[in-house]
């Protein structure tokens, strides 16, 4: 997974070049965003945690060792950031309004085009139920599902990224899949209805 | 023989194609014994193609191009920025010794410009003070301007708050009365309160910054309403200004403002008091 010059690159940050740490920005803001929104469910504390998360590289910069991969090393940092997270004032202020319209926050596409046709408002009717679902979840259950499922971590990477044992790994999974399974039970017999018919 | 539990505990490995064929193989035949171990890893197994039809949004192009941007503005970063590069450089084994010629050599300059203004004496010293106050007078001037747009910028966003807390959901009766004005005002302080921000911030003036901050923020709640008056968020935005007391706090800024402008208006009196002294004692010694 490590580029070639990534080792390069955290060399140069450590020298305290900025425009290095731009770079490794750039690389990774992508997968580092996705993550933090997995794991967080709204865009806005994905964008504040993913940033965070940023921060922290820079400044623990000097505590990083080669022998992990900077891409496991980041997430590593996202995860600990989002168990630790204390939720801000401010997040509680903004997620009532993230659900108003606004050109600062991204629609899901199919919202955006919710009720042109029926199909298209199932696909939105699953993928909120889908997200209400994880959000049951609780953190470490979440964080665990989220890096098997969505970022296709192996049980050894997750368990070296979360720093627990991979029977931990496993058993909260199990209870993830299950909770999940139960949560999203009514979906399925209704989406197996609808294709009987 | 294994319990069901045990066997529970690798359906996870097997869902994930991470177990081992033997061990696989004592799970398929387990399953076709234990009836309840089967029921439930069908179940399991079922959800998993529903989970993975799970989509995440598109932040759009705008976001990734902003991300850099906006990752700069963080107090925090530039705070590390500044602490991380001093230690990096007494940290390099090139600098060290550097350093030490450096300083030497500063002590050297340091001696020779106190030798040159001790010989040269006090004509050189006398022209050296209005210059001194020139400085003084030119930093002094900059922070009053910021401060001067810190304080239109606060009085601007105190009209839109306290519009915002007069709003009787309760009493009005004009639904379809919109925030178009406000949330005009509101876009415009918010995109202006960045290059505010860094102003203060440059000029050290750090509460003022943190309150330019905390309005930036609501700025920008209000600028993206999109709703009428008899509208929930509004309640909310109400209660974010009141948990954060906004407006007692630029109520208290725009006194320790107006303290500032007699404190500064005294000072400006004595500075030019006593530049024009020592112009009236020069011209007394000349002649």
């Amino acid at each position: 997974m490590q580029k070639p010059d990534d080792a390069v690159l955290i060399d140069q940050i450590q020298q305290g070049d900025i425009r290095a740490f731009r770079k490794l920005v750039e690389r990774y803001k992508k997968r580092i965003y996705y993550l933090a929104y997995d794991l967080s469910g709204n865009h806005h504390d994905a964008e504040d945690l993913s940033q965070e998360v940023f921060i922290k590289v820079y400044q623990s910069i000097h505590r990083y060792r080669p022998e992990s991969s900077p891409y496991s090393w980041l997430y590593r940092i996202t995860v600990n950031t989002f168990i630790d997270q204390k939720r801000k004032k401010i997040l509680n202020i903004i997620k009532p309004l993230s659900t108003y319209k606004a050109d600062s926050i991204p629609e899901p596409a199919e919202r955006s085009a919710a009720g042109d046709s029926e199909k298209k408002a199932d696909s939105y009717f699953l993928q909120s139920h889908l997200q209400n679902a994880l959000k049951k979840l609780s953190k470490r259950e979440r964080t665990v599902f989220v890096l098997k499922h969505y970022h296709g971590l192996s049980i050894a990477e997750i368990a070296a990224t979360v720093d627990v044992a991979e029977g931990t790994v496993k058993s909260l999974l199990f209870r993830a899949i299950r909770k999940m399974q139960q949560a999203l039970q009514f979906l399925r017999t209704e989406m197996e209805t609808r294709e009987a018919i | 023989m294994k319990s069901c539990k045990e066997y529970q505990n690798i359906f996870i490995e097997d869902f994930y194609d991470e177990l081992e064929p033997y061990r696989r193989d004592l799970l398929r035949a387990h399953l076709r014994q234990c009836e309840k171990c089967s029921r439930l890893y069908k179940e399991m197994l079922s959800a998993l193609p529903l989970l993975a039809k799970r989509q995440r949004p598109e932040p759009g192009a705008a976001f990734w191009q902003s991300y850099w941007q906006k990752l700069l503005q963080r107090p925090e970063l530039n705070q590390t920025q500044k602490h991380l590069k001093k230690p990096r450089l007494s940290q390099s084994p090139f600098f060290r010794p550097r350093r030490r010629y450096l300083s030497t050599a500063l002590a050297i300059a340091a001696f020779a410009l106190l030798a040159v203004v001790w010989f040269t004496g006090i004509p050189w010293q006398k022209q050296d003070i209005p210059s001194l106050i020139n400085n003084q007078l030119t930093q002094t001037i900059s922070h009053i301007n910021v401060r001067k747009e810190a304080a239109l910028y606060l009085e601007r966003s105190k009209l839109i708050l306290l519009g915002l807390k007069n709003i009787d959901i309760g009493i009005n009766d004009s639904p379809s009365i919109d925030f178009a004005h406000q949330r005009k005002v509101s876009k415009e302080l918010a995109t202006e309160a960045v290059v505010l921000k860094q102003q203060l911030e440059k000029s050290e003036q750090q509460r003022l910054a943190e309150l330019i901050s905390e309005l930036e923020l609501v700025m920008m709640q209000i600028a993206n309403h999109d709703a009428v008056y008899d509208d929930p968020a509004i309640e909310v935005l109400k209660s974010g200004v009141d948990n954060r007391a906004l407006l007692m706090k630029i109520n208290l800024e725009e006194m320790i403002m107006d303290r500032e402008k007699q404190c500064l208006k005294i000072q400006r009196k004595k500075v030019v008091t006593s530049v024009s002294k020592s112009a009236g004692g020069e011209n007394e010694t000349q002649l």
